[in-house]
């Protein structure tokens, strides 16, 4: 019994006292091997160390009596025990021993192996660590054909459980150091340290990746005095130590904040420190551990973003264009400030619109176009549409866009550049109008001379024709020849000045084609303008006479004179020549608010409905004028004239009941 | 020899009085209406021996009562002669084509109107003798 009792004692102080596990199993199984008289024993390992990944066994150790042959290195044979070992129902043998005589056994492979290796007489044994299946142990006598005493399979039961008992503190211990190395390794690669402050003791201690933060070790931060106020900034410093109390005294909530550190080496390090309170069970404050990270790549990278920042709003808001920055899914993120001026909006007003809302609804399919095409392929384009400005008139932007994409090219939303082309547009539209304009005006050149001479032929053929007659007339003594020649002479007369309305107008026309008018601008007073027009043009004794009427009250109006009287004779010119016979016509001088309104009404033919639409077409007559003497050119002359000196012509008519002409102009011409 | 009958067809006030005038100097009975309508109208109840007709008209133009004119076998043999301010060749040739019997470009000398009135007159002159005789023959065969 003392004997077995000391050999126990034996194998667990190997197992306890050597340092690693091979030495104490090595030393295990020699002493189980002497201690049982066995020849051989091993300890196949089972290298998953698991009983669910199944198992795949290495002959790990070995001891061998003298002259018995050691099969660890014997490839083939420790391989062929491996594989015989298989076949036994290792986790249904948990407890379950198997020993007997060699020749015996019941498994065909494990004979043949025994017989090869010399055995007599074997014992195998499970071992079981943490309840996981961790290998067999075997022994075997080569020299006897034993009986297993009950004594001594327990003792090598015992034993054997305090193998696995080794092994499993082992496997917990391994599992500690790696757990250490791991966060050793952690915490010497990453940027932050670690203290732990005992309240009781007053004692902290420092993790090991101080050094890489500030260049000091954790010994140097205890061994030199006053190692914070060199550190630290006084300001700082003083901040963290009163917040430190306060905060372990449970007057401060958080105990967190930046600072600046100086290192080793007298650089600054940007780093953030925070703690927490560790209480003990009864809820009393014990520790306090907290980190200091290094933020100093951090605070780095935030001015940098701050710098590129500011450039880019620099540039934004100095250059003549509106830039924006929208969110991917359109909205305004940021506007510069030139959208005052440009589009009428504040930076707050627009930010997290869409402009979407802002565009003119006949360029917002095209926008859309716009915008899908943007995002298919990622590259710049530009667009000209309508934005809908404060005061709710358009300006015409021209906008090139921009996607913006993150590392994995994936849009994190548009950068704009847009700048007003309201002026541009109205010049194209203007060119294009002085264009037609211009073609226009050349046709009715062309076309002028063919005109104007079939013009000229009618009153040329009266004139030659009564010049003829006249002639034939004298040389014939007619009777009464004074009075036919009367007739004739008037004749004559009546011609020539039809003849010379005509030119007189085709050559204003001629210039205001040829925009070779030129506006004279003065104040008039119109009422005074319109008594003297009438009594020297129209109000002769014993004619019609135009009746003159004035509303509202008399202002300035600033114009020019001969073009309005250009205008006011031939208005004038028409009521009376279409409403011979007639009750006379009236002008009406109207003093508006804004406007200065010239009607002139006559009670005469008026014009027929289908010859409207022409009225102001070059040298078209209406059908019911064909007895009158006309031009076919005053009323373009009015309405160019009109529209010259920013007024309008507006022309109400009917047929054998009369005509009114209303000219509105402003007061003053810009 | 009965004075021949002209038509003077003009809208304009002046260019029928004075032509007319001329005409009526020249012995010649003329009546003068404004366009082709009152043309036709007048036709309905006077025949002339000529017609003087502006091209240029409201309501109906020259063209337009020529055509007219031929097309009514009446009339038909009526000599039509221009009077237009109109002097484009491609104009004057097509109306000649289309059957008129004279074109004078306004303005003209009062001897062009009276040469190219008193031929039209011999040729309508010509023309109704001509129809007059074949009449005759017509009705000589009928009598045999």
């Amino acid at each position: 019994m003392k004997k077995l009792l000391s050999y126990v004692s034996k194998i667990n102080n190997h197992l306890l006292e050597c340092s690693t596990i091979d030495d104490a199993l090595n030393l295990c199984i020699r002493d189980i091997g002497l201690e049982h008289n066995m020849d051989r024993c091993y300890i196949l390992k089972n290298k998953n160390n698991s009983d669910l990944l199944g198992f795949d066994y290495a002959y790990a150790y070995e001891w061998c009596n003298n002259g018995i042959t050691s099969y660890i290195h014997h490839l083939d044979l420790s391989k062929s025990l491996i594989n015989a070992l298989f076949s036994l129902d290792t986790i249904l043998s948990r407890d379950k021993l198997r020993f007997g005589i060699g020749k015996d056994i019941d498994n065909n492979l494990l004979k043949k192996i025994f017989e090869i290796r010399g055995v007599k007489s074997y014992f195998f044994a499970p071992i079981f660590s943490d309840n996981v299946f961790w290998g067999w142990i075997g022994l075997e006598d080569c020299t006897n054909e034993r009986f297993w005493e009950e004594d001594e399979i327990s003792v090598l039961q015992t034993i054997i459980k305090s193998l696995g008992i080794r092994l499993s503190q082992t496997a917990t211990v391994s599992k500690l150091e790696r757990t250490i190395e791991k966060f050793n390794f952690f915490m010497s690669s990453s940027n932050q340290a670690m203290w732990e402050f005992d309240i009781e003791t007053e004692k902290t201690n420092f993790s090991l990746n101080w050094f890489g933060i500030i260049g000091y070790t954790p010994e140097e931060i205890h061994e030199i005095p006053n190692f914070w106020e060199k550190v630290f900034s006084a300001a700082d410093h003083d901040k963290i130590f009163n917040d430190f109390k306060k905060f372990v005294s449970g007057k401060l909530e958080r105990f967190e904040g930046n600072i600046q550190i100086i290192h080793k080496n007298g650089h600054s390090i940007s780093a953030r420190y925070s703690g927490l309170l560790k209480l003990n069970k009864n809820g009393i404050p014990k520790k306090v551990i907290g980190t200091y990270m290094d933020i100093s790549e951090l605070v780095e990278k935030e001015k940098q973003v701050l710098l590129s920042e500011a450039k880019f709003r620099f540039i934004a808001e100095n250059t003549t264009d509106l830039i924006c920055q929208h969110s991917k899914e359109g909205n305004l993120l940021y506007v510069s400030s030139l959208s005052n001026d440009i589009i009428g909006y504040n930076f707050e007003e627009l930010i997290n619109k869409c402009p979407w809302d802002f565009i003119h609804q006949k360029d917002l399919d095209n926008i859309k176009k716009y915008y899908y095409s943007i995002v298919k392929n990622k590259e710049i384009e530009t667009i000209t549409f309508r934005f809908r400005k404060n005061d709710g008139t358009y300006v015409w932007l021209e906008t090139a866009t921009k996607v913006m994409l993150d590392s994995e090219k994936n849009i994190i939303g548009f950068q704009t550049s847009s700048r007003d082309i309201t002026k541009r547009i109205k010049a194209d539209k203007e060119m294009k109008a002085a264009f037609l304009k211009e073609r226009k005006f050349n046709e009715l050149k062309s076309n002028f001379v063919s005109i104007a001479s079939h013009q000229f032929r009618t009153p040329l053929t009266v004139i030659y024709s009564n010049a003829e007659l006249l002639e034939l007339k004298i040389n014939h003594h007619e009777k009464g020849l004074s009075n036919d020649c009367n007739v004739i002479i008037s004749r004559i007369k009546n011609e020539v000045e039809r003849m010379t309305e005509l030119m007189n107008n085709i050559l204003v026309f001629g210039k205001q084609e040829a925009k070779k008018i030129e506006k004279i601008i003065q104040p008039i007073d119109l009422n005074e303008f319109i008594e003297t027009l009438t009594k020297t043009y129209f109000n002769k004794d014993g004619g019609a006479k135009i009746k003159v009427t004035k509303k509202g009250v008399k202002r300035i109006f600033f114009t020019d004179e001969s073009l309005i009287v250009h205008i006011l004779t031939n208005v004038i010119n028409n009521a009376f020549k279409y409403s011979v016979g007639k009750p006379d016509p009236e002008l009406i001088i109207s003093y508006l608010e804004n406007t200065i309104e010239i009607q002139v009404i006559d009670y005469g033919m008026g014009i027929p409905k289908k010859d409207i639409p022409n009225l102001f077409t070059s040298f078209f007559r209406a059908s019911n004028t064909s007895s009158i003497i006309g031009s076919g050119l005053g009323l373009v002359i009015v309405k160019q004239f009109t529209e010259f000196l920013n007024g309008t012509v507006e022309l109400k008519t009917k047929e054998n009941f009369g005509t009114t002409i209303k000219l509105t102009f402003p007061y003053e011409h810009q | 020899m009965s004075t021949n009958k002209i038509l003077l067809v003009d809208d304009e006030p002046n260019v029928r009085e004075t032509i007319k005038e001329l005409l009526v100097f020249k012995n010649y009975d003329v009546r003068t209406v404004a366009n082709g309508q009152e043309a036709l109208d007048m036709l309905e109840y006077w025949m002339p021996d000529l017609i003087l007709c502006d091209m240029v008209m409201p309501v109906m133009n020259g063209t337009e009562l020529h055509e007219n004119i031929r097309n009514n076998k009446s009339w038909s043999i009526i000599p039509f002669i221009f009077l237009s301010a109109k002097n484009e060749i491609d104009l004057i040739q097509q109306c000649l084509l289309d059957g008129a019997d004279g074109f004078l470009t306004k303005p003209f000398k009062i001897n062009e109107l009276t040469l190219i009135v008193a031929a039209g007159l011999e040729r309508f002159e010509k023309n109704q003798n001509m129809r007059n005789n074949l009449q005759i023959v017509k009705k000589k065969d009928f009598l045999s």
